[in-house]
């Protein structure tokens, strides 16, 4: 029984020691029963678990125990007595062992019942705990259940919302974007119409003003030319009226004229008839004349005939006579008387014949005094006549002067009118060019004054404008109707935003997270820069120091050892470049591969932003539903977001900062190397500089040289060639001779040799032409030299 | 004029050789020059420098280059050897003092490369003085047996006389016109 009770109490010690642990977890359950159902239950069912294990484990020690003690009985059958004894000694001290066990495990069944009064109190409370935790698990799940179909009703709801409110957003946005534009170019249009208008009326104005101006002007002008043209009308009418007087005077005067002419006429045909008259009289005088003439010829020729027969007579007479004379002769003596008779006979005769003939004359002289007298009578008419034509043209000659005179008054007057009409005409044209231009610019004034009564178009457009304004502030109506309902909805949705506020922490746990790992990354990609920096940084040292070397090189080198140097440096610069381009590739690809983890880093960042975004987004969802065609604008969608999306905005703040800063430090180490490859270049051109002074220096000493030695030169030698080669002009084969003697360089040797073969070709296809003429002119000096 | 008879002979199917005359100073070139070119002694000084003359021989016109034989003017030879037919080496066989600097410059000119084709007439001038060597002398003395590969021939002359000097002039003008066809 001891045995059973040693057990007993070490069972008991373990279970209480179990049911402490129990009770401590118990407590703890309790601590964490309000934070964890779910823990709470587990370990209720491992408590129990634990306890059932306990329980047969107790068991087991019973019957163990049982065996036990039935061995024992077998055993102290055939035990000795003093074993007996010793046993019983021991019993006694196990006795009193088990005493004072006893006590302990009374103590302990004390403590124990104090336990289990706890634990099934724990446990009451346990199981109430876990009553009342499946109930609000089952609330919470209903709730949750609940509030899942609610969320996807309302996700559906929203999002289907969301759309149509988008949509109309957008279809407003647009509509209202278009009205803007519209508005905007209606306004635009508008301003610049008004704008053009007001310019054109400016113009027009202008224009107008300029129209008056001109018009006025013009009004100016028309009426100087009136006043002109009625001073000129006045001056034609005044000539008129001075004409008039001369015209009639000219009338008059052709009016006396005339009657002069009359006159003249008349007194021409007085003339006439008197011409006529002296004519007829002359005729007559002349037919009298000729009559009287021919009376007097046919007198003169009867006297003639008479006298003819008279001298017939007298030549009969003669005859008769020189037969008288000769009768006279015969009969003188006898005839003397007869002949005194006959002679006496004779004188009558001849007396009658003079006296016919002094009749003759006299009739001759009357009538030539007759015609005397006509002939004054005429010269008299005639001198009338004369004198009434001198009379006549003086008249004439006056009235000329006078017509003259009028005539060129007239022709004066006729010039001032013609020159007034010319005038007249002038300042018509200039004023129909006038009116002319005037009507073309009031005609484009008038077309401008079209153009600009485009503006009733324009009020048409403000009238549209108007509409539209009027559109727009319904459409802004309605807009601040939907931003206030969206106002009340956000006050809604700010209350549960507070509510997922608390979700939104874990978010931002994950996040700093993500930034721990993030500055880790970072942290070792600096270290890595640094590193490579440290790697550039030899590197330069090292080039700085080739550089160094090189340069010291180049500058203590002589000149003689210029070019080993030059093309060692040239091949440790080559090295160099590579080394330097590989280097550069290798930081490049770290560079990049720093990049990419970058970009990756900046997709994860945008990701977790999406994924936070995407939280508040779906959280908002419940509450829209109860503003439900409700219009939202992205301003308050951005607040929302922005409030979500502060932490992960710092977060990557950063992140741009100090990639800003690696790209710095790139772009920094990206300057050392172009620094550097400038180092690099301008070794190179001081290599280039190196060996151009080289060749500088080299074509120096030879030109040296050459000096040095024309210096040694036997000059009566030189003299001497050079006097031979100007006799015989043999270039060719001593110029190789003055070349060496005056040293001249290569080049020198070159240019002559090439002018001379240049100069005997031209010379030696002269000559080949028969002609000597052309000989002398193509060849060189020394060629000339060899003729002469 | 040299260019003119140049011309001339172009023209007329002459033939033209480049003929050098040299030899240590006082050897006789300027007296064999005037000699071959005038037929006459003519009075010489020393040439520093050189003359030039034309001699028709046997339908050859011979451009003879007398040139100084001095020794400050001997380094200028070579100027004159480009286009060069054949050399005229005039030695002074009495002055055996100076035989053997004869024979150095005469080995000397036979090195060069711009002459590898003349042909080498030797004349041992001043054989009308005593002691004066004779040709198979002046042969050994100038150690004419070294030729190699090329056409020469010595004669004994005396230019003051005028001996000797057209026989070599025969020889060589049948040589240059054998030799180039």
């Amino acid at each position: 029984m001891s045995e059973d009770k040693e057990s007993d109490v070490v069972g008991e010690e373990e279970e209480s020691h179990v049911i402490k642990e129990d009770k401590e977890l118990n407590d703890a359950s309790n601590e964490t029963l309000t934070e964890n159902g779910d823990q709470l239950l587990q370990m209720i069912a491992e408590l129990r678990l634990e306890n059932d294990f306990l329980r047969s484990q107790f068991e087991g020690l019973k019957d163990e125990v049982a065996q036990g003690r039935s061995l024992q009985k077998a055993e102290q059958v055939e035990a000795d007595s003093a074993q007996l004894k010793q046993l019983q000694e021991q019993v006694a001290s196990l006795s009193r062992e088990i005493d004072v066990e006893k006590q302990t495990r009374v103590a302990a069944e004390q403590a124990l019942e104090h336990l289990r009064e706890a634990y099934s109190e724990a446990d009451a409370k346990s199981q109430e705990y876990s009553s009342k935790f499946s109930q609000v698990e089952q609330k919470l799940d209903q709730e949750i259940k609940e509030r899942d179909e609610k969320y996807a009703d309302l996700d559906a709801k929203f999002t289907r919302l969301h759309k149509r409110a988008k949509q109309r957003i957008q279809e407003i946005q647009k509509e209202k974007d278009d009205l803007d534009a519209r508005f905007r170019e209606v306004n635009e249009t508008a301003e610049r119409a008004s704008s053009q208008h007001s310019s054109m009326q400016q113009e027009l104005e202008r224009t107008r003003q300029q129209a008056n101006e001109a018009l006025k002007a013009m009004d100016a002008e028309r009426q100087q030319l009136r006043s002109a043209n009625n001073k000129l009308r006045d001056t034609i009418e005044e000539l008129r009226g001075s004409l008039q007087p001369k015209e009639n005077k000219i009338e008059t005067l052709q009016q006396s004229l005339l009657d002069k002419d009359q006159i003249l006429e008349d007194l021409k045909k007085q003339l006439q008839a008197v011409e006529e008259r002296k004519q007829i009289a002359v005729t007559e005088l002349s037919a009298k004349h000729q009559k009287n003439l021919e009376g007097l010829e046919a007198q003169v020729v009867d006297a003639l005939s008479e006298r003819d027969k008279a001298a017939e007579t007298i030549s009969s007479l003669q005859v008769l006579l020189a037969e008288k004379e000769s009768k006279i002769a015969e009969m003188e003596a006898a005839a003397t008387g007869e002949a005194a008779r006959l002679r006496a006979a004779a004188e009558t005769l001849k007396g009658e014949l003079a006296h016919l003939k002094s009749e003759n004359e006299k009739e001759k002289e009357t009538w030539e005094a007759s015609c005397d007298a006509l002939k004054s009578k005429l010269e008299i008419a005639e001198s009338n006549y004369l004198q009434a034509e001198i009379e006549v043209a003086k008249m004439r000659s006056q009235l000329g002067s006078e017509m003259s005179m009028q005539t060129q008054i007239l022709s004066t007057k006729d010039a001032e009118l013609k020159g007034a009409r010319e005038e007249i005409n002038r300042l018509q044209s200039e004023f129909s060019s006038y009116k002319i231009r005037a009507h073309a610019l009031l005609q484009k004034k008038d077309m401008e004054l079209a153009a600009a009564k485009d503006s009733e178009q324009i009020k048409s457009l403000e009238e549209a404008l108007k509409e539209a304004e009027k559109e727009v502030y319904l459409v802004s109506a309605e807009r601040d109707r939907a931003q206030q309902d969206l106002q009340s909805a956000l006050a809604s949705l700010e209350k549960e935003l507070e509510e997922r506020a608390g979700a939104l922490k874990d978010a931002s746990e994950q996040i700093k997270s993500l930034e721990v790992k993030l500055d880790s990354t970072v942290a070792r990609n600096q270290a890595e820069k640094q590193a490579w920096e440290e790697d550039l940084r030899v590197l330069e040292e090292t080039w700085r120091r080739r550089c160094e070397a090189l340069t010291a090189q180049n500058e203590a080198s002589p000149a003689e050892g210029i070019e080993k140097e030059l093309e060692n440096a040239k091949l440790r610069n080559k090295r160099m470049k590579e080394e330097h381009e590989s280097v550069r590739e290798l930081a490049d690809r770290l560079i990049e591969e720093k990049d990419r983890e970058i970009s990756r880093l900046v997709d994860e960042m945008t990701n977790l932003r999406k994924s936070m975004e995407s939280k508040p987004v779906w959280n908002k969802s419940p509450s829209q539903v109860h503003h439900y065609g409700n219009n939202n604008t992205e301003s308050q969608q951005q607040d929302v977001s922005n409030l979500s999306t502060s932490a992960a905005e710092h977060q990557i703040l950063i992140l741009a900062r100090q990639q800003a800063q690696r790209e710095e430090e790139l772009a920094q180490t990206q300057r050392h190397i172009l620094a550097l490859q400038e180092e690099i270049e301008e070794l190179e051109r001081e290599n280039r500089l190196h060996s151009q002074q080289e060749a500088v220096l080299k074509t120096e000493l030879r030109e040296m040289e050459r000096k040095q030695k024309r210096e040694g030169v036997d000059m009566t030698y030189l003299k001497n060639v050079i006097l031979k080669l100007l006799e015989t002009g043999e270039v060719e084969a001593l110029l190789p001779v003055v070349g060496m003697l005056l040293q001249f360089s290569p080049e020198e040797i070159q240019k002559c040799q090439q002018a001379y073969h240049s100069s005997t070709t031209a010379a030696t296809t002269t000559e080949a032409t028969p002609s000597p003429a052309s000989e002398g002119s193509g060849l060189s000096v020394f060629s000339r030299f060899s003729f002469s | 004029g040299i260019l003119f008879t140049r011309m001339f002979s172009s023209v007329f199917g002459n033939k033209e050789a480049r003929i050098l005359v040299l030899g240590l100073d006082n050897a006789g070139k300027t007296t064999i020059l005037y000699r071959l070119q005038m037929g006459e002694v003519v009075s010489t000084i020393p040439t520093i420098g050189f003359n030039v003359e034309t001699v028709q021989y046997n339908n050859i016109k011979f451009q003879v280059w007398d040139l100084g034989g001095q020794t400050s003017i001997r380094p200028y030879w070579r100027c004159y050897f480009p286009n060069t037919q054949a050399v005229i080496y005039v030695v002074d066989s009495s002055d055996t003092d100076r035989i053997g600097v004869a024979k150095e410059e005469f080995h000397a000119i036979l090195e060069e490369d711009e002459l590898k084709g003349a042909v080498v007439l030797i004349f041992a001038n001043k054989q009308d003085l005593p002691g004066a060597l004779d040709d198979a002398a002046v042969t050994e003395a100038l150690e004419l047996h070294k030729i190699k590969s090329r056409q020469w021939a010595i004669f004994k002359t005396c230019a003051v006389k005028g001996e000797g000097l057209f026989e070599g002039l025969d020889w060589l003008s049948n040589t240059l016109k054998s030799g180039s066809g």
